[in-house]
């Protein structure tokens, strides 16, 4: 089982019966079941680098799309007007009623 | 008729899927799949924006799994729909990337025409492509259409289609109008309507049935489907935490101009060995040696980088 083999096996360029081969011989043996895994990383990494550079290229392109949709504004706090203001109830005024409604 | 054509083993409501995956493949302009992505951008951001999710987050998260979507499509990880539509191979990518289960029942998730809408759309910006993919996902079922009603090879299939894919691309569907629900469908009807003409009998043949039922039923039960596909497929192992190719990217810098230049060509941009050859003038089988020493250097920076 020579190293290139595993490196091809890794990423994925051996036709279905020699990966099977491979695989079985991994299965088997801890130390080239490691070296393999060595070389999983690194597809990885390659895989992650192409992501992150098609993920700039697509960020660029999003930008001559629309606009995603607004987060809505929160409803506005309603404030009494001057008139309203006015002919409010006071506190004291509150407290006087309910003290003579339970006196009555 | 061609009588080697191979037998059609998919839904048929997934013709339109599998055009769109063709498509998809062949689709670089202005980015890969960008067609596809607008489509599923607009339905993720409105799902988003009902579930109460708003912001430039959500479109960082999109295009991240977009990436890793397309990346898998280009290294043939994601093969011709045969049981699920492409759009709920994609929501599987997007719960996979978020973390997060979907509503259920929602109009924005359904599947039932995004083949159609993104290829319409495609017809309409990138002709080329779009026509390249639909005459390669198309010919096997109409081969199929045009056998069983001419049976004794009474009508050309090769010039009937051909006619028909033109016809289609001169006039094509709208996607609001009731008939044109699959694109397939409404193209199936021109192939017969040509193929009658061809065969000079002139009457009207019966209207195609509408294939998108098999589809409809996608949007209920998402999370079941995507989960399938998910698991099926380990999606999750494709949005973990561990940044190599930031510790990769460092070990490259250490390897020599050529070693880089050799795989990056094999692995990011994805040429084949015999283009990598061409392009260096090198031999097809040294291409294969010296990648695989580089490689190897790689793996060794890697260790002692440890």
């Amino acid at each position: 089982m020579t190293e290139q083999k595993i490196q091809a096996y890794v990423l994925g360029e051996l036709p279905p019966e020699e990966a099977a081969l491979v695989a079985e011989a991994l299965a088997q043996n801890p130390t080239l079941a490691a070296l393999a895994r060595e070389y999983e990383q690194i597809a990885e990494g390659f895989r992650q680098q192409r992501v992150a550079a098609l993920q700039q290229e697509l960020l660029a392109f999003d930008q001559t799309l629309p606009a995603p949709p607004p987060r809505p504004a929160p409803a506005p706090r309603l404030s009494r007007g001057p008139d309203e203001e006015r002919n409010a109830i006071t506190k004291p005024q509150r407290a006087f009623i309910f003290r003579t409604l339970v006196f009555l | 008729v061609a009588a080697d054509a191979p037998k059609q083993n998919s839904k048929p409501a997934l013709q339109d899927d599998r055009a769109l995956h063709a498509y998809l493949k062949l689709a670089r302009n202005p980015v890969p799949g960008a067609l596809f992505y607008r489509a599923a951008r607009e339905r993720i951001l409105n799902y988003e924006a009902e579930q109460g999710r708003y912001g430039k987050k959500i479109v960082e998260v999109l295009s991240h799994v977009f990436a890793t979507f397309m990346d898998q499509m280009n290294g043939g990880k994601i093969p011709p729909p045969v049981n699920r539509s492409l759009w709920i191979t994609f929501l599987a990518y997007y719960k996979a990337g978020t973390g997060r289960a979907y509503a259920e029942n929602n109009g924005f998730l359904q599947a039932t025409y995004f083949a159609r809408d993104v290829l319409l759309a495609a017809m309409a910006e990138d002709k080329d492509h779009s026509f390249n993919a639909l005459t390669d996902a198309f010919r096997e079922p109409a081969c199929g259409v045009i056998e069983r009603k001419y049976p004794n090879h009474a009508v050309d299939f090769a010039d009937v289609y051909q006619d028909a894919l033109i016809s289609l691309f001169k006039k094509p569907p709208l996607p609001g109008k009731a008939h044109t629900a699959q694109l397939y469908s409404f193209f199936r009807t021109i192939l017969v309507r040509r193929a009658a003409d061809a065969f000079q009998q002139g009457k009207k043949q019966s209207p195609t049935q509408d294939l998108t039922d098999n589809l409809s039923g996608e949007g209920k039960n998402i999370n079941g489907f995507t989960d399938h596909i998910i698991e099926a497929n380990g999606l999750a192992n494709l949005f973990g935490s561990d940044d190599i190719g930031a510790i990769l990217s460092d070990a490259l810098n250490q390897l020599g101009e050529d070693c880089r230049s050799i795989l990056k060509l094999k692995y990011y941009q994805r040429l084949k060995q015999r283009e990598i050859a061409d392009k260096k003038g090198w031999s097809t089988n040294s291409v294969g040696t010296r990648i695989s020493r580089c490689l190897t250097k790689l793996k060794d920076i890697l260790r002692g980088g440890k």
